[in-house]
């Protein structure tokens, strides 16, 4: 079949896909609420005859009756088996096929698998795992090659990640050609975010043979996303869509908006005018009438071929970002050495300090996030992809995987949601080994290190070697050298004082002669000298001004950020110096602030003279007002003037937090006053712990008691157990937190290990309680004595007593103050 | 079936004020007032607010039995709602999955931005649905028909369970990305609502 594309190409014909299946189904004896895919068991004569009409009409590729054919819509002992489901409609299309054939010799007809979306919603938007989704796809896929079809379509796909999710299915257990098609909102999106220049990074990454959009609506309304896709992609391009809008009678019976001949004249139009739309065909409110419409229509003009595209993108589930159309930075700030507070949190499983990081970057404007979790004494490849997982759930940034190991590699690029940055491969071919096969499977942006067996070459031309012999590996393996992003490499300059001079030049002559993207690790280049961020920030510029695409770099230093904003702006990549102005307008330069400073500082200083160490009525005050900013910088004060932590604690956060929790109690206070106090406090009492001593600290002794939070099985709200936990843990308990839509066991295994006495149980919904109450009796029956307090939104004291708890704690403050009364304070 | 998408509405502070608990003239603060600024600039930025709508004709059977577009529903509260009204407009909104990455993003770093932006996004929702139901009754409604307030899955005795209903009569999945999380009746993405509102001539 993949000759009959290429030839297709060559020839600039069209190939056509068949139209809608349902309202001829309809038509035919299929009631209201019956599953579709069960007319290939029921009157597999019909759907033979749908295909056979499609056939003669014209269409090259007709799909199988089985866009819901999965073990979810089909399960283990159902009235129908998903094998007899997926043999018959194969079966069906082959014998509508074969006969067609017989009576129209040399004709060219293919039968596809059809696959359409599960109808769940995969984590962490859903609660469908990425490899049960896989699994899903992947069964019908060995049944539909097993079963003998030409090729497989993926369509109306809705979200990238259940779309990654069929793909490799698909690919992964066929070697057919595999075509991919997704439904797009009114507004040139998927209802999941992503556009078509993410879809067809994504897509690309993954090597279908063909992309593209159906469904959803009309060919008009098609245009822009059909634009967006030709100008983003390089492949073949589908154009499936409606035949027009749904409109409904008022007996419920619904017709399209447009008809046979309007509809061809239009999709014709759209393939005229882009080039790579190479397959065509219909959906919704489509019949053979259309397809033989558009035959007619589309064998009066010639297609357009895919044009290649030159440009680097990474995507995520939600964005693209190029890299060739003016610089980005990298947020380096996800990578342990030399952070002590990020070792700790990955090696305490601290996810939270980790999103914040995350978080803060791109609030600070990194444009894709390095995530590097490399340490020697943890299961990298487990945490580097749940750190992958959680850091997608709450950014829309593309990623940048940062690993040294293979295994932890090919784990994270299979669950990331697009096309990553992969950092790195170098020109050792053990490693080119390695990263090269990942690469072509997943697809990425290749980090490219120009080092190998001998190290890094001391000349410009040495490294450009390098880099010619990765370039002719990668393409051993299919991988474009658009997507190779040479590194380089920074050496340090106290070192060697050539280094920025060869590291530039190479950057440049990349960018020059090679025209490809560059990456660069910017601030390796002051090791070892005064004032790194002057160095840093300078030579950062001039890789700039040689062409540098890429800096990974700390988006939270300021002169970096001045430094590529100022880039911006005289490059002419900042029109009217708009970006510029409105960062900078009305602040102060840094040199000013620094003289500033110790003044400052001087001032605080001076009651500690009268004996006070740091202004701890102002810390309680910045906090009961929750100025996080000022209390975060009271409490450095105070620490910096030699106040005891304790003393810090007890004098000024303690009595600040029970001030606003009486407050909210006596209804003088509400919620996000106490919960804002509470964050402010949590800003302090982090400041607090990195300057205590690590082992033994009083911080540790000083917790009153250890409590499990969970949200209940099938429950995935989290804000309520969220903020029970951060008052818990400001008044010294230590909380375990097992997260959203924890199962029994779980909660009774940890309540076992860890020896808790008291256990808090959240639920928002009235169809969760259910599950509060299987939990509480699993407590109840294995016999370690903790107790249960429950909260949520649809809890009552009444309620509680009913399910069984302990405790019914109406807001978090109660919670507090249950947990005190059980902790005997 | 059809669907609207983005339209001018505004979000009201007032009732984001009341979902955080201030009532009865008490209002918050600078530092809680700016925070719902963010929020609600935020929610402006990301959400893609979209709403599926069908009209059909609604029948009454006995005991609370209200059937529509081919669906038995069995609530007596809401029997009692659509009393009086012909035909019903059933309908699905959402804000779209991007307000659920930022309502994790800040339920894992700042719980009290969390929780504003549940506020600020539970006033957006109905604020929305305000502007696109007045929308719909400007383009469906025939002079003299009038709409009933909405009614939810959920209200009084009709069922939770009924979402599903309600989503599949909407096929909502592909109009509107919206689904349920397995079993459960749990919608995803969070801020959606699912109602039905009764078409009745007045006098």
């Amino acid at each position: 079949m993949r000759d009959f594309i290429r030839e297709s190409i060559e020839n600039r014909t069209f190939i056509l896909y068949d139209g809608g299946m349902g309202t001829l189904l309809q038509e035919n004896g299929l009631a209201a609420g019956e599953l579709p895919e069960t007319m290939a068991v029921r009157r597999p004569e019909v759907l033979s005859g749908i295909h056979r009409q499609y056939l003669e009409a014209g269409a090259n590729i007709i799909l199988t009756d089985t866009f819901g054919a999965n073990r979810l819509k089909f399960p283990e002992g159902g009235e129908y088996s998903l094998e007899e489901i997926v043999n018959s409609a194969v079966r069906a299309a082959i014998s509508a096929r074969d006969s067609f054939i017989k009576e129209n010799p040399g004709a060219k007809a293919y039968i596809s698998l059809d696959i359409g979306p599960t109808g769940r919603l995969l984590k962490p938007m859903g609660d469908l795992g990425f490899e049960e989704a896989v699994d899903f796809f992947a069964e019908t896929v060995r049944l539909g090659r097993d079963a003998g079809v030409d090729c497989i379509t993926i369509e109306t796909m809705g979200d990238t990640y259940e779309l990654k999710a069929a793909v490799l299915a698909a690919k992964e257990n066929s070697e057919l050609p595999v075509f991919a098609t997704a439904i797009f909102g009114e507004n040139g999106k998927l209802l999941t975010g992503a556009d078509p220049a993410a879809v067809a990074a994504l897509l690309e990454g993954l090597r279908v043979d063909a992309l593209g959009v159906n469904c959803g609506f009309g060919p008009d309304l098609m245009r822009p996303v059909i634009e967006a896709f030709s100008e983003a992609s390089s492949l073949p391009l589908i154009l499936n869509p409606n035949a027009g809008l749904p409109e409904e009678s008022t007996d419920g019976k619904v017709s399209y908006s447009i008809d046979a001949a309007e509809f061809a004249a239009a999709v014709k139009e759209i393939a005229a005018e882009n080039s790579g739309v190479i397959f065509a065909g219909g959906c919704c409110g489509t019949t053979p009438e259309y397809i033989k419409a558009l035959k007619a229509e589309l064998s009066g003009i010639r297609s357009n071929p895919p044009e290649r595209k030159s440009g680097t993108v990474v995507s995520s589930g939600m964005r693209h970002v190029y890299l060739d159309r003016g610089p980005v930075i990298i947020g380096e700030r996800l990578n342990p050495t030399g952070k002590k507070k990020l070792k700790e949190a990955l090696k305490s499983g601290d996810m939270e300090y980790i999103l914040r990081t995350g978080a803060s970057e791109e609030e600070q404007g990194a444009h894709i996030l390095d995530v590097n979790v490399g340490l020697p004494d943890i299961d990298e490849a487990a945490v580097l992809s749940d750190t992958v997982s959680a850091l997608q759930g709450i950014t829309p940034l593309p990623l940048q995987i940062d690993t040294s190991s293979p295994k932890a590699m090919e784990r994270a690029l299979r669950i990331y949601n697009g096309k990553p940055m992969i950092n790195s491969v170098n020109g050792k071919q053990e490693s080119m080994d390695q990263v090269f096969p990942l690469a072509a499977k997943y697809g990425g942006a290749v980090v490219a290190l120009l080092l190998d067996e001998s190290g890094i070459p001391e000349t410009v031309s040495g490294r450009l070697a390098v880099l010619d012999r990765i370039l002719a590996e990668a393409a051993k393996y299919g991988i474009d050298q658009k997507d190779i992003v040479p590194d380089a490499l920074t050496l340090t300059i106290s070192t060697d004082i050539g280094a920025a001079k060869i590291t530039l030049e190479t950057v440049r002559r990349i960018h020059e002669d090679y025209g490809l993207c560059t990456v660069l690790g910017v601030s390796n280049i002051s090791f070892g000298l005064p004032r790194r961020d002057l160095i840093n920030a300078a030579f950062y510029t001039e890789a700039l001004a040689a062409g540098l695409s890429a800096g990974i770099i700390n988006p939270g230093a300021e002169l970096m950020m001045s430094a590529y904003d100022s880039h911006m702006t005289l490059s002419g990549l900042d029109p009217q110096c708009g970006n510029y102005i409105n960062k900078y307008a009305g602040t102060t330069a840094a040199a000013q602030v620094t003289a500033a400073a110790p003044a400052a500082a001087n001032g605080s200083q001076a009651p500690e003279g009268a004996g006070a160490k740091g202004n701890l009525a102002a810390l309680k005050a910045a906090i009961i007002k929750g100025l996080k900013d000022g209390a975060v910088k009271y409490t450095e004060e105070a620490l910096g003037s030699g106040a005891e932590p304790m003393s810090i604690i007890d004098g000024a956060l303690m009595p600040a937090l029970n001030e606003v929790g009486e407050a909210f109690e006596k209804g003088t206070a509400f919620l996000p006053q106490l919960l804002i106090s509470a964050e402010s406090a949590k800003a302090c009492f982090s400041v607090i712990k990195s300057h205590m001593p690590a082992a033994g600290s009083p911080g540790a002794s000083a917790s009153k008691g250890r409590i499990i939070l969970a949200t209940v099985k099938g429950d995935i709200h989290d804000i309520g157990k969220n903020i029970v936990k951060v008052l818990l843990e400001n008044y010294s308990y230590e909380v375990i937190d097992l997260g959203k839509d924890v199962p029994p066991e779980k909660i009774v295994e940890t309540a076992r290990e860890q020896n808790i006495r008291l256990i808090g149980l959240s639920a928002l919904m009235t169809t969760t309680v259910s599950s509060m109450e299987d939990t509480i009796r699993a407590v109840r029956e294995s016999g370690t004595g903790s107790l249960v307090m429950v909260g949520g939104a649809v809890l009552t004291q009444k309620y509680a007593d009913m399910i069984g708890a302990d405790a019914y704690c109406r807001d978090a403050m109660a919670a507090v103050r249950y947990a005190d009364s059980v902790f005997g304070e | 079936m059809k669907v609207i998408g983005e339209i001018p509405f505004e979000i009201r502070r007032r009732e984001i004020y009341r979902y955080l608990g201030y009532k009865n003239g008490a209002l918050p603060d600078e530092n809680v007032k700016a925070l719902a600024e963010e929020c609600v600039a935020e929610i402006r930025k990301e959400a893609v607010p979209r709403l599926v709508y069908r009209i059909d004709p609604v029948s009454f059977e006995e005991q609370g039995k209200v059937i529509f577009a081919g669906t038995k529903v069995h609530s007596e509260f809401l029997s009692r709602n659509l009393a009086g009204c012909s035909r019903v407009i059933i309908f699905a909104a959402t804000l779209s999955s991007g307000i659920d990455v930022l309502l994790r993003k800040y339920s894992a770093i700042d719980v009290a931005k969390a929780m504003t932006l549940q506020a600020a996004a539970a006033e957006t929702i109905e604020s929305y649905i305000d502007a696109a139901v007045a929308l719909i009754k400007e383009r469906e409604l025939t002079g003299g028909e009038k709409l009933k307030p909405r009614f939810s899955p959920g209200f009084g005795d009709w069922s939770i369970e009924d979402q599903r209903k309600v989503l599949a009569l909407l096929n909502a999945g592909k109009t509107i990305g919206v689904t349920t999380a397995g079993e459960s009746s749990m919608m995803l993405p969070s801020k959606t609502v699912t109602a039905v509102a009764g078409v009745y001539k007045s006098k």
